[in-house]
């Protein structure tokens, strides 16, 4: 089977061609704006907000990748959750393609391709074949704090999200306050690999409550607190609360998934989002998933597919058209605040 | 103008409450204030107040999130903006003035700074101020 994945839910544009070959299922081509662009317009320079013009790149992307719709057996788009005006451009595009081309076309949740990069070079021949099942899911992001339980493709249970801010934004949010630019989350997280974890005591939010919902707005406000207590900061000082602020929120999400993949007994824990590219949560959730759960295995993601990209769309897609489902063009509409397993 | 000192996030909510109560469709509440100054405690205890029933999480990456409102009588949807990674363009073309001045909507946007141009003359400001432990000044100007 052969799909065409489509993601333009934020500032990235993408797209990419998905083959099973022999039950694997494959990426033969993955392009991002920020790629092409390069050659193609730009001389070179690609301005940010070139990169949010999705409708001016999709058409050059879609024509690079050189697919036709006799070599695709189906379409998948981003749907949701996301920026309504990027979305649109996206799904606006897919369904054009799908009417064109007599082709099915389903809307893949974004939080759900993010969990199906998981599958990406893997048997897929069944669900569960190459993960057990059920699953843990951890959806960090800019836009998400989120467990998710994973009985199957489209079968999901959330578990507890955040109460107000996402794990991502208060990395931004804290970047923003100590001048390390916006969004400057990645470098909160290269900074605290050479500061002191234990220099500040932040607060573990809602930690010792029995739920399993996140808080940062508060820690947020505890960093601003701490930064005002004096005027003039060293570049050792900032490093020790980007890695105490980096462990507050490490400890409180690894935590709650050990607490959740207890209580549901789940096979497999997956990390998925943005923020799984942060060192310090790949290797706590991994670890303490290796000693405090046996028999329990915990799926870090490529860093490749932490950001948002068309291939884990396209992945998710799959696992939907494989069983005849078929949005169709006509009605398909995007939903910015889509929420998994509610 | 009223000026409130909050010694606590309850406080603030508190103040939020009593501004709910009084707003009705059509209202446009624009939130002003910088980092860690309170907008998150004031603008979820807005929504609860207005009968939201679900949680209330930040829009800071989907810019705009629309709630739907079922109490008898009142408006029906409640718009939860945040201006903070946007600008004016950015938020015309996600259709956010759409929303403004209908009779069946309440908008509050956080930042309401960076989207001045936007907003209706006829507004109710909120400003927040960090004076430093947990004592905030919040102004309510309708």
């Amino acid at each position: 089977m052969r799909i065409l994945g489509i993601e333009t839910s934020c500032d990235e544009t993408s797209v990419a061609l998905l083959e099973t070959d022999g039950g694997i299922a494959r990426i033969g081509k993955h392009l991002t704006a920020s790629q092409v662009l390069k050659h193609a317009v730009y001389g070179g320079v690609v301005p940010e907000v070139a990169a949010r013009l999705h409708v001016e790149t999709l058409p050059l992307l879609i024509d690079e990748l050189g697919v036709t719709g006799e070599d695709i057996d189906g379409i998948a788009v981003t749907r949701g959750p996301g920026l309504i005006t990027s979305l649109r451009v996206g799904t606006d595009f897919a369904r054009a393609l799908a009417y064109g081309w007599r082709l099915p076309i389903v809307g893949v949740n974004h939080i759900e391709g993010h969990i199906a990069a998981n599958w990406i070079g893997k048997d897929v021949s069944k669900e569960g074949a190459s993960y057990g099942l059920p699953a843990l899911v951890l959806v960090v992001s800019g836009g998400h704090t989120e467990l998710i339980l994973m009985k199957g493709f489209g079968k999901y249970e959330r578990l507890g999200s955040t109460l107000d801010d996402a794990a991502g934004e208060a990395f931004d949010k804290v970047a923003k306050m100590l001048d390390l630019g916006y969004p400057g989350g990645p470098e909160v997280g290269k900074r605290a690999l050479l500061g002191d974890r234990e220099a500040f005591s932040f607060p573990r939010p809602l930690l010792n409550k029995p739920n399993l919902d996140f808080s940062f707005s508060g820690l947020k406000t505890a960093v601003l607190y701490t930064l005002q207590t004096k005027k003039s900061w060293t570049e050792q000082e900032v490093n020790d609360l980007c890695a105490s602020f980096q462990a507050a929120v490490v400890e409180t999400l690894v935590a709650k998934t050990l607490r959740a993949a207890k209580a549901r007994k789940v096979k497999t824990v997956f990390l998925a989002g943005g923020v799984a590219a942060n060192a310090s949560l790949r290797e706590t959730l991994s670890a303490r998933v290796a000693s405090e759960l046996p028999g329990v295995q915990a799926v870090i993601p490529a860093f490749e597919y932490c950001t948002d990209n068309a291939a884990m769309i396209a992945m998710a897609g799959y696992f939907h058209l494989s069983k005849k489902e078929d949005d169709g063009w006509k009605g398909m509409e995007p939903d910015p605040s889509w929420e998994l397993g509610l | 103008m009223e000026r409130h000192v909050s010694d606590s996030a309850k406080e603030t909510a508190a103040i939020a409450v009593a501004l709910a109560k009084r707003v009705r469709g059509g209202d446009v509440v624009a939130l002003y204030g910088d980092l860690g100054a309170g907008k998150t405690t004031f603008a979820q205890a807005f929504a609860k107040a207005l009968g939201v029933k679900e949680r209330v999480q930040s829009p800071t990456f989907i810019l705009m999130h629309e709630h739907r409102l079922k109490r008898k009588g009142g408006p029906a949807y409640f718009l939860h903006a945040d201006a903070y990674r946007a600008d004016a363009e950015e938020f015309r073309a996600i259709g956010f003035d759409e929303y403004l001045g209908r009779a069946d909507a309440v908008v509050l946007v956080e930042w309401a700074e960076r989207i001045g141009e936007l907003l209706p003359k006829r507004r109710i400001e909120v400003r927040l101020k960090h004076l430093g432990g947990d004592r905030r000044i919040v102004s309510v100007r309708d």
